[in-house]
């Protein structure tokens, strides 16, 4: 004989017991993971030691404020070109040839470094340039130049 | 042998079928054509001019060419190339790529990968925003005018898959968009919510509420700061490629995050799967497939966006055990053994014949299997039915006498592809809703004739070449006159009949009550109208006939269905595709949980308990002794509960003290029982009544298989873990087993399925090696793996292999009189399911519909002085019931009609009585005739204001994109391209 009852009464668990349940859990999964765990301590103590993990922390609570002002200060009008100059030179940048530029940065920096110990006293006249152009070094750059030159105008 | 032709793309020979579509076959080779408005499940649309190809030189749309023999394809010359840019073009001026942030950016964006395909690098003509906000209105998707490329695919599937009617491009205006109904907003449309738009939209134009702010990583985000953010990706991916790199790493990280799993829906008999998208336990959308082999792209609202109830806070999730007042809950062992206890005293002290156990057809066919082989092996008893009791039980036994499966005699493609679909007592746009849009497109689109015989006028009697009001309960009678009819014609299939069919003569005498006269007085349609009923059946080759409750839950149920069967024998349409018997199965697994022997008479696979052979094989398997007799089904326990004949029941996943007719005397019964065990997922009705309630897993929780009504097994995966303590079903009735002493060691679905297979020939290939993800297998299935989607083939399985002919009487059994003077219908809505206890955990469809009303007709409510909104009281026989008043045409004179969703004051199983089928005890839910008492004339609707019904339909045939090419603006882009040199 059986009324029908609405009445249900859920389990109780005391604090105690479901923190012990709790800890259960936590302590099952560090023990599988043990290598993990410690790697994680490793990198969370390294972070700490650099100051990162107070930045990080302090960014990841304000996340909402960081990105609106971010997003909301590179969006206006002045940081429009900028952005957009940015990817431009991103795509410039695939189109270099890296290897040439290289052999060109080489002998731009040997140019600086003897132009700065160069005399600066003394003016170069008419005629010393003229035989300025017969010392080998001189004459393989004028000639490196006008081969740029050539290229550069190329249609 | 079939034909084929040669045709040639990029100077490459191709073979082809004749009349097939050029970019169906471009899509078969290596070669590239960019694509955005065709949908292999739609078919050509023809609005996003993307696929532009070059055709025996003419620039043309790939997807409105059918192919010709020699034609000389080119996709990659510099013409079609820059028509191709152009289009894709236009797409970028009307949608926004901000991918990153964007919900829809789930590698499946596909304007996204046409572009990235392409390699568009640059616009060349900036976005342009859309004069129009984002509607937000509804529950369930939202539109964002700004975001839709216009490809009009929602529109295509709107009117002609789904063919509800709601969405149409409006072309005209300046800046054409989608527009609901007559331009209204989404929530007071008349859309049914079934959500194919929103499956079927490339893009994030229309998209499922539940995925905003939720798919992506960096989407949540309020609308000004998303504004800026979009503003800034753009900036700074200034050519695509860089956005597509950045976009595509976010979406491969959403995988990490976003599950996608299939399974099968748990509503009604339809049976669609679909991948449920999950974050955590969130349901994020659910996503039917184009090999969803009942449904495809289909849905309906309870299986697109009906699944709140997996999370809802009121599931059991310990379980409980009776204590005086109240249930507490408990640890499982003790519950387990408590039950164990329990059982086995009542089995030592009243015997086996005094437990009954009741399988749940929303549970699995492992499930079924488990629930039988508890009662026979561990209890020993034949007590074991299931819910099929209440609806199905009758077609299967009209069928079993007939033509020997009781099953759908070919699949939903059959239904599709008939001449003629007859639905009789099916209201079925609202109760399956899925076959239901297939029968509504084959009768707009392809001329198939569709008959509806029903007391109401719901969509499909709108929608219906006939329509035909037959009195209640007297189907058979124009059923049997029809039949009879065209015998005196000399219509009847005579090659057929020779061949397949056994007593003819016999059955051609039993006939000669069913006139044309006695029909027409007995059912009220005209003498006229039943001869053209018959002229049209013989004027076709394939005739399919659908029905439903409306035939089953009579006192003459079974016979109804013999009729059909007899009707169609008659007429020669069995043993060929597009033709057959179609009961339409109301639950996901009322078919299965039949056919895995949670019957009182039959093993699995309909073997006979009674058969020797058949009993000997499983008591050896099981290692026991099962009795010869056949148990009682679900009435006759219930009425043995009040003998005092049976003291213990188990009922898993049923309702019973809502959902079984005359429900006073079913709660009277629960109260007498010593020991009774209810498993659910909710603190049900009729769990108040228990002694222990077990907290069990649905579906999403679990794995296993369900059988449709096209006889279809598929597999479900599971989803999500089950919630709190609950379990499995079958974990649960293994649990019992063994806590009964007994060793149940299976450890997956799989195994259980395994030996079913083994014991019954009926599924003996069925494996899950064979249901891998969305494959499937139609019973029977021989033990290669062979499937059957059409029965009957190769003939009747009876011993000669011919069908049979059974001759029918006929008496009138119900009506209503002077005193009880109103015929109460009932069933489902489209919105809610059975009583509704999974249903109104979804705010949004309570949203839809907050409660059960009483339909009654305009005539009655003039009669009795009512107002919508009014509240009555209905009396019948045995009880009464007291609700609020819609007033509505769909119902006439003095028939009301009351919807079953309600688990309250108006649950119509206070009205039901104890009347049965004759032969299967089904209850005859539908043949209740009460009195009316007026409590209050006039008060609110309860049909909300927004409910799709109170919507304004606009029919036309899919988007109508002649209307876009008719704008003056409008350039053809290869026309622009040849143009522009």
């Amino acid at each position: 004989m059986a009324n029908p009852i609405t009445e249900m009464k859920r389990m109780e668990f005391s604090e105690e017991a479901i923190e012990e349940q709790n800890l259960a859990e936590v302590t099952a999964a560090v023990s599988e993971n043990k290598d993990v765990i410690l790697k994680g301590i490793d990198l969370l103590a390294t972070l700490d030691e650099s100051g990162a993990l107070d930045a990080l922390n302090a960014l990841v609570k304000h996340k909402q404020d960081a990105l609106e002002n971010v997003v909301g200060e590179i969006n206006k009008p002045q940081y429009a070109s900028t952005l957009e100059n940015m990817s431009e030179l991103f795509f410039l940048l695939g189109d270099l040839k890296v290897d040439q530029i290289s052999y060109f940065v080489e002998k731009i920096n040997e140019g600086m470094g003897e132009a700065r110990v160069a005399s600066k006293e003394e003016p170069t006249s008419y005629m010393g340039l003229m035989k300025t152009l017969k010392n080998p070094e001189v004459n393989r750059s004028i000639t490196m130049l006008l081969g740029f030159l050539r290229g550069m105008g190329r249609e | 042998m079939q034909e084929h032709i040669i045709v040639t793309i990029n100077q490459k020979e191709y073979l082809a079928k004749p009349g097939q579509n050029l970019l169906d076959l471009i899509n078969t080779t290596d070669e590239f054509v960019p694509q955005i408005c065709y949908n292999e499940s739609l078919g050509p649309i023809q609005t996003c001019d993307t696929c532009m190809v070059e055709a025996d030189h003419e620039i043309v749309r790939a997807c409105g060419t059918t192919i010709t023999a020699g034609m000389n394809v080119n996709t990659t010359i510099d013409t079609t190339k820059r028509a191709q840019k152009e289009a894709l073009d236009r797409i970028l001026e009307n949608h926004e790529l901000y991918c990153t942030v964007c919900d829809y950016n789930n590698g499946t964006c596909e304007i996204h990968n046409a572009v990235a395909d392409f390699g568009l690098e640059h616009q060349s003509r900036p976005f342009e925003a859309k004069p129009y906000e984002v509607d937000n209105s509804g529950s369930f998707y939202r539109y964002d005018p700004d975001q839709c490329i216009l490809c009009g695919r929602c529109v295509e599937v709107c009117q002609d898959v789904q063919v509800n009617e709601t969405l149409l491009i409006d072309w005209e205006r300046e800046q054409p968009r989608v527009v609901w109904d007559n331009d209204v907003p989404i929530d007071e449309s008349s859309c049914v919510s079934c959500g194919q738009c929103a499956t079927v939209c490339p893009c994030n134009a229309i998209m499922e509420t539940s995925m905003v702010g939720e798919a992506g990583y960096m989407t949540d985000q309020p609308p000004g700061l998303l504004r800026s953010m979009i503003d800034v990706t753009k900036k700074v991916e200034a050519g695509y490629g860089g956005l597509f790199a950045i976009s595509d790493t976010e979406a491969a990280m959403r995988e990490e995050r976003i599950e996608k799993t299939k399974t099968v829906c748990t509503y009604c008999g339809v049976g669609c799967t679909f991948d449920v998208w999950t974050k955590d336990r969130k349901i994020l959308k659910v996503e039917p497939q184009h090999d969803s082999p009942a449904n495809g792209i289909s849905t309906c609202i309870k299986g697109k966006f009906g699944w709140d109830y997996v999370n809802a806070e009121e599931r059991l999730t310990k379980p409980l055990i009776r204590k005086e007042d109240h249930f507490a809950e408990v640890e499982w062992d003790e519950a387990l053994n408590y039950v164990a206890k329990r059982f086995n005293e009542i089995k030592q002290e009243k015997g086996p014949d005094a437990l009954g156990f009741i399988s749940s057809s929303k549970a699995t066919n492992e499930e079924s299997y488990l629930m039988q082989k508890l009662s026979r092996q561990v209890i020993g008893t034949n007590n074991v039915d299931n819910c099929s009791r209440y609806c199905q039980s009758p077609a299967t036994q009209g069928l079993f006498r007939t033509v020997g499966h009781g099953g759908d005699s070919g699949s939903i493609d059959d239904i599709a592809a008939a001449d003629m679909v007859m639905v009789i007592g099916s209201n079925t746009a609202e109760s399956h809703p899925v076959i239901a849009s297939r029968i509504k497109r084959s009768h707009k689109l392809f001329g198939q004739k569709l008959y509806v015989f029903d007391l109401r006028k719901h969509e499909m009697a709108q929608r219906a070449d006939r329509f035909f009001q037959p009195k209640s309960g007297t189907d058979l009678v124009w059923l049997s006159a029809v039949t009879k009819y065209i015998i005196d014609q000399g219509w009847e299939s005579k090659a057929f009949i020779d061949e397949w069919v056994n007593h003819f003569a016999d059955y051609k005498e039993s006939l000669s009550q069913f006139t044309l006269e006695y029909a027409e007085a007995l059912t009220g349609i005209s003498q006229a109208d039943l001869k053209e009923i018959a002229k049209q059946i013989v004027s076709v080759d394939k005739v399919a006939i659908c029905w439903a409750m409306g035939v089953t839950q009579h006192q003459l149920g079974s016979d109804t269905s013999t009729a059909i069967s007899n009707l169609l024998l008659i007429t020669g349409n069995y043993m060929k595709s597009g033709a057959g018997a179609y009961p339409l199965r109301g639950h996901n697994n009322v078919q299965g949980c039949s056919d895995f022997g949670s019957m009182p008479n039959f093993f699995p696979g309909y073997e006979k308990v009674a058969n020797d052979a058949v009993r000997e094989r499983y008591e050896a398997a099981w290692n026991t002794e099962i009795p010869i007799e056949p148990g009682k089904d679900n009435h006759e326990m219930i009425r043995a509960i009040h003998d005092g004949e049976l003291t213990s029941l188990f009922v898993i996943g049923e309702d019973t003290g809502i959902v079984d007719a005359n429900i006073n005397y079913v709660t009277d019964a629960f109260e007498k029982l010593d020991f009774f065990v209810v498993q659910d997922l909710f603190f049900t009705r009729t769990a108040e009544f228990a002694d222990v309630i077990l907290p069990a897993a649905p579906s999403l929780e679990k794995e296993g298989t369900f059988t449709n009504t096209e006889r279809r097994i598929q597999r479900l995966y599971q989803v999500l873990d089950p919630v709190g303590d609950s379990k499995p079903d079958w974990v649960i009735l293994k649990e019992i087993a063994n806590a009964m002493g007994y060793n149940w060691d299976y450890t997956h679905p799989s195994e259980i399925m395994k030996e079913a297979a083994s014991l019954a020939p009926l599924f003996a290939g069925v494996s899950y090696d064979l249901l891998e993800g969305y494959n499937s297998l139609q019973w029977p299935v021989a033990a290669d793996g062979t499937d059957t989607p059409l029965l009957f083939v190769d003939g009747f399985p009876f011993e000669d292999n011919k069908a049979n002919l059974y001759p029918l009487e006929y008496e009138l059994l119900y009506d209503t009189d002077d005193e009880f003077d109103l015929h109460v219908n009932n069933g489902r809505v489209l919105e809610h399911f059975h009583e509704g206890n999974m249903t109104y955990k979804s705010a949004a469809i309570t949203r839809e519909m907050p409660t059960a009303f009483i339909e009654i007709s305009p005539e009655l409510a003039e009669e009795r002085g009512v107002t919508e909104g009014a509240e009555v009281k209905l009396i019948s026989h045995t009880g009464e019931v007291t609700g609020p008043v819609h007033i509505t045409d769909r119902v006439s004179g003095k028939e009301l009609y009351l919807p079953l969703n309600s688990n309250g004051k108006l649950a119509v199983n206070y009205l039901t009585d104890n009347r049965v089928d004759k032969d299967t005890n089904t209850p005859a839910y539908k043949e209740i005739a009460v009195k009316m008492k007026v409590i209050k004339k006039q008060g609110k609707s309860p049909l909300p204001g927004h409910n799709h019904r109170r919507g304004n339909r606009q029919p036309q045939n899919g988007v109508e994109v002649k209307r876009k090419w008719e704008r003056t603006d409008y350039i053809f882009p290869g026309s622009q391209v040849k143009q522009n040199g």
